[in-house]
């Protein structure tokens, strides 16, 4: 290290030049607490610099306040930044020390009593073998060539392709969310797949070893070189047990010439209890760009948790006949609220974007799609197609489409078409008539109204999927 | 009438007509039959000019080359073609359009312009003729017609443009028989020794109706046969496998 | 851009709102307000306008090219009512006139209809400005039907170069069926401002409210219409292609059961003509309806904006309401945005919307082309066939004459 950089350093009074032994960074959002995360992840200088510019800017930047949900006043300065995993003895003992609700939740998902422990942060012994089966798809995907590892890893391990590629999609600067993220987050998922390699496995959060303590800053990274194609599933169909207040993930996808990206997130965290109380915020901000020539990224996700879900995965179509999909369930019940959508810029010629959004509100929630379609002038022979429907389960819950529509050459083509209903009781009458009771019944209608987001999902992501879309609504019809 | 030498048409990379040759004479009937796919409906939209086609060779209309003419005006020159597929146009009232269509042909042939009297007298004489509801005048062209509606629309369309050359692009299709013995009929009411026409049909069926002076059978892109009407029941028996 | 004003130019009317001079030469909207998201009026003003100064002028002149149907009017120049005819011939209008009926009053404006909208005009510059500068327009009260359409021919003349025009209107409907037709005509060939604030009050009553430009107008022109809505059916229907800059607000309130609310707008844009409607519909109370249709053609560099916002507050059960845009593109110049928007809080609705936008049906070409058809011929056609549905709706049998020629004038003056 340089003598100047090691001044720099030394001129702060926590103790940067000495060897850190508890694994938590000073409290509050300073200069300080980026250093110390930047320092504990023994991050090249660029990266460092990269995050102080970030955190510069955050301090010009005011919190958004446009969007639907409204959430009590996040105290920054409150939070700790970064934290050692927990220990085994801060963890329930067993499932008994767990909220029964969690557990009788997983039991109607069918999940696994390994599994069930696993995911409520129950203290699993070493012998758990997701280790092992990382490891054994870790080998597999090497073979081929595919890097699939934390960002932590590969910014030490593939420091050139991080650089080239981390804020080349969402700017530091974007927005304040988008901000705070770049000066302070901890890790997330880095995936690589070199020119026209399949990759053959859906990949996932869940196979990938400490995925579970990715904290509240999460990075992804995903880049799909020429040719190549990618499934990522991030999530789980199982509700984690989380106690971090604020999400504020950054996802970032790259797809180059003819590549293909499909990005996957069933979303399902603690949404606070029947009045209300506690609960997440998922501020998450996630874009790709279709940067080269017949390119295409697709969107999927099935939101069902959080407090308040405020997120719009987007699409830059910059290269030539790139493609953008979007297809979004999104169910809020009780006191949830969602303000979700995408955006579909559309740069290059030939381009096509499809969106399909399905809102369903219940109990006293807030659930509203908002987009922006934008055909720039150049973007010749484009065409996009969005369609949002909203079903709205009792008279306390809202239901809102705000899309922004902005077509500005002749030779492209926009349809933009959406409904707003209640459930359709004849044919809750016929169900009722065959033998179903009103939970079922109402289960088999709401699944019939997401069919076509379900359909784009994996195989047996897609079956949890479905029983999470009637778990999530029981007990809003009376 | 129409000559067309050595014809080749290709879209989107593919050939489609791979060197067609084919004569109509004035009052002649033609007909053309052939398999999926062999080309049919690609020789009707060249003749009538659509655009998204690579053309070579030639189209001679009355001693004039076709080739780079214009959609309109072949119309106007007298050639019409009777969609497979008639387009809905919604908003665009039928009367509004057939009275336009009627008076840009009239002014081209340097006729005096229908006015408003004569033309609804006209369309409602030709009209009755194809036992067509004079309310259809009022309602969007195509718009939520009948299989047999359009079709009928179409031949209505050709009585009152009066083509010299008539081109039917399988317009049997999806009618029942009544609605095709009274578009046969319309047909053969125009029909005189100063026009001609062209019937692109699947099936013997029309052509039972309406009797052709020749039957050319259209197999990948090109004419394989051609003889006189008893070649399409020939056809009908046989199927076009004896062919090759 | 300044904005030059003295203090004779302040509405003496406004004492009892809290005014500050400072205010008024605040900043014209722009793109941070969500209403102005797709039309920075500061930036477009700026563009134009080095100065703005205050109009204060009021003229009369003779006017000689009614419309040839039977009808009243009122005869308005430069936003000022001169003349009125309610079938006993024309009368000139002074500050308030008399009629052979209580049923009917027309006067000036004692008080700005939006005086009492405090709230709003703390946040808003051009009410603020309206407020203290509206020296014109008018107040009609109806308490019964009448037999014939009201024609208000709203003509801009002299030399209006650079003009700030604020004009207040308001119409009160009781018990009463009217047809009201704006007829604008600028012959003034001046670039100017011209921001109105109207209110439309209906209680048991029918309104159809036209509006239609004859010929082109350099002005650049912004309204905001507040409309309540009690057991009445409001209709509105906007054929004003042709003006450089339009921008026309309306925010509905349906408040009680069974009313409606329509708007049809039909407009062909040319000659980077700028036009923006927006539109808030609040359905307050069950069983309302309501219905929007806008249709746009685009060519030349032109700009077609809709921004439609449905609101279904939680009583308003069983609420019917639909939204619908279109947009033709004709070049590669052009733009067309919207932003169809719904708000719901009720769960036995029925609410939908559409937005379309794309160039001319090659296919639908080529078939009349086909036909004999030129190019010209068959674009001009589908051009009218694209804005039909539009003007089918128009029930009165001489208006829709009179805006069938009127559209037909507008498409096939070139294209």
């Amino acid at each position: 290290m340089k003598n100047k950089e090691l001044n720099s350093l030394k001129e702060y009074k926590y103790g940067f030049t000495t060897q850190i032994e508890d694994f938590k960074a000073p409290k509050g959002l300073t200069e300080e607490t980026v250093r110390f995360i930047s320092k504990i992840k023994k991050e090249p200088k660029w990266l460092l610099d990269w995050r102080l510019r970030a955190f510069k800017r955050l301090k010009s930047l005011k919190e958004p306040n446009w969007q639907k949900p409204k959430y009590p006043k996040i105290q920054y300065q409150d939070l700790y930044y970064f934290s050692s995993p927990k220990s085994l003895k801060d963890k329930p003992k067993s499932l008994d020390e767990v909220d029964p609700k969690l557990i009788e939740t997983y039991k109607k998902l069918g999940i696994p009593l390994d599994e069930q422990k696993r995911l409520s942060g129950v203290a699993v012994d070493a012998v758990f073998d997701s280790v092992s089966v990382a490891t054994t798809f870790k080998g597999e995907l090497t073979k081929k060539g595919i890097i699939f590892c934390s960002i932590s890893e590969a910014i030490q391990k593939h420091p050139s392709l991080v650089k080239k590629y981390l804020g080349s999609v969402i700017p530091l600067t974007d927005h304040y969310f988008a901000t705070l993220n770049s000066a302070v987050f901890t890790d997330g998922s880095f995936v690589y797949i070199p020119p026209n390699v399949k990759c053959p496995m859906e990949l996932s959060t869940y196979f990938r070893i400490n995925a579970s303590q990715t904290g509240q800053f999460e990075r992804t990274l995903i880049i799909a070189d020429k040719g190549s194609y990618v499934s990522y599933l991030e999530g789980c169909t199982a509700p984690m047990r989380d106690e971090n207040q604020l999400h504020a993930a950054n996802v970032e996808l790259i797809a180059l010439d003819d590549a293909e990206i499909k990005y996957s997130t069933v979303q399902n965290w603690y949404p606070g209890d029947e009045k209300g109380n506690g609960g997440i915020y998922n501020f998450v901000t996630k874009r790709g760009v279709c940067k080269g020539k017949n390119s295409k990224i697709s969107w999927t996700q099935v939101e069902t948790g959080s407090a308040i879900t405020w997120k719009y995965p987007s699409c830059i179509l910059q290269g030539d006949n790139s493609v953008g999909e979007f297809y979004s369930i999104a169910i809020t019940n009780n006191h949830q609220k969602a303000d979700t959508g995408t955006k579909m810029i559309h740069l290059g010629k030939n381009t096509k974007s499809k969106i399909i959004s399905k809102g369903i509100s219940a109990g006293n929630a807030d659930n509203t799609y908002r987009g922006l379609v934008d055909i720039n002038r150049k973007a010749l022979h484009s065409r996009n197609y969005t369609q949002c429907d909203s079903l709205l389960m009792g008279n306390s819950c809202g239901a809102h489409t705000i899309p922004y529509i902005k077509n500005k050459n002749a030779s492209s083509i926009i349809e933009h078409e959406a409904t707003t209903s209640k459930i359709n009781e004849d044919q809750l009458f016929y169900c009722n008539q065959r033998g179903l009771n009103q939970e079922e019944a109402v289960s088999l209608i709401v699944n019939g109204f997401c069919k076509e987001v379900l359909q784009q999902l994996p195989m047996e992501f897609a079956v949890e999927a479905q029983k999470l879309v009637s778990i999530s609504l029981e007990g809003s019809v009376g | 009438m129409l000559k067309i030498i050595n014809l080749k048409a290709s879209t989107g990379g593919k050939d489609i007509l791979k060197g067609l040759n084919l004569e109509i004479k004035t009052g002649e009937v033609h007909a053309i039959m052939g398999p999926n796919g062999s080309g049919k409906s690609t020789l009707a939209n060249v003749l009538s000019g659509k655009p998204g086609y690579d053309i070579s060779g030639e189209i001679n209309f009355e001693g004039k080359k076709l080739n780079n003419v214009p959609i309109e005006e072949r119309a106007q020159n007298g050639i019409f073609l009777a969609f497979q597929y008639p387009l809905e146009i919604p908003g665009v009232n039928t009367s509004n359009f057939l009275r336009t269509a009627i008076n840009s042909i009239r002014k081209a042939k340097g006729e005096k312009e229908l006015d408003a009297l004569s033309f609804i007298k006209l369309i409602k004489e030709k009209a009755s003729e194809l036992k067509i509801d004079e309310k259809f005048l009022s309602r969007q062209l195509n718009v939520g017609f009948s299989g047999g509606e359009k079709k009928k629309n179409e031949i209505l369309q050709m009585k009152l443009l009066e083509p010299k050359l008539s081109v039917l692009d399988e317009t049997d299709s999806g009618l029942d028989i009544d609605a095709l013995r009274i578009v046969a009929d319309g047909v053969n009411s125009y029909k005189n020794k100063d026009n001609s026409f062209l019937i692109i049909t699947h099936y013997q069926r029309l052509l039972d109706y309406i009797k052709p002076d020749y039957i050319h059978v259209l197999s990948n892109g090109k004419i394989i046969k051609t003889g006189r009407s008893e070649l399409g029941q020939q056809l009908e028996k046989t199927g076009y496998k004896y062919l090759n | 851009m300044k904005l030059n004003f003295s203090k004779e130019d302040f509405n003496k009317n406004k004492d009892n709102i809290m005014f500050n001079e400072d205010f008024v030469k605040n900043n014209f909207p722009n793109k941070r307000k969500e209403n102005w998201k797709f039309t920075d009026l500061e930036k477009i003003l700026n563009f134009k306008f080095k100065e703005l100064s205050v109009y204060n002028k009021k003229n009369t002149i003779t006017f000689n090219e009614k419309l040839q149907f039977d009808h009243y009017y009122l005869i308005s120049i430069n936003g000022n009512i001169s003349k009125y005819n309610f079938g006993n011939g024309e009368k000139k209008f002074s500050s308030s006139s008399k009629f052979d009926t209580k049923d009917l009053l027309l006067k000036a404006n004692k008080i700005h209809p939006f005086n009492n909208f405090t709230q709003d005009i703390k946040n808003d510059t051009l009410l603020a400005q309206n407020i203290a500068f509206a020296d014109r327009g008018y107040n009609l009260e109806l308490a019964s039907s009448l037999s014939k359409p009201i024609v208000i021919y709203n003509i801009f003349k002299h030399d209006l170069e650079n003009k700030f025009i604020n004009i207040s209107n308001e119409i009160k409907l009781l018990n009463s069926d009217i047809t009201v037709i704006e007829y604008n005509i600028d012959y003034s060939n001046s670039s100017f401002f011209r921001s109105t604030f109207q209110i439309f009050d209906l209680n048991k009553s029918n309104l159809n409210y036209f509006i239609i430009n004859k010929g082109s107008s350099k002005s650049y022109n912004y309204v905001r219409n507040k409309i309540k809505i009690d057991k009445s059916n409001y209709e509105n229907y906007i054929f004003t292609s042709g003006t450089k800059f339009k921008k026309e607000d309306s925010e509905i309130s349906l408040n009680s059961e069974d009313s409606s609310a329509k708007i049809m707008s039909a407009v062909f844009l040319k000659n980077d003509d700028h036009q923006e409607i927006q539109s808030t519909i609040r359905h307050k109370k069950p069983n309302c309806k309501s219905f929007q249709k806008i249709k746009n053609i685009l060519k030349d560099g032109s700009k077609g904006i809709f921004q439609g916002k449905v609101h279904v507050s939680k009583e308003a059960q069983k609420t019917d309401a639909y939204q619908i845009s279109k947009g033709l593109l004709l070049d590669q110049k052009s733009e067309f945005s919207t932003k169809p928007e719904l708000e719901i809080y009720a769960d036995d609705v029925k609410c939908s919307h559409g937005s379309t936008s794309g160039n001319i049906d090659e296919q639908a070409q080529y078939y009349l082309m086909s036909r004999g058809l030129s190019k010209k011929n068959a674009t001009r056609l589908i051009v009218k066939g694209f804005l039909t549905d539009v003007i089918s709706e128009i029930k009165n049998k001489d208006l829709k004459k009179i805006i069938n020629s009127h559209l037909d004038d507008v498409i096939n003056y070139e294209n």
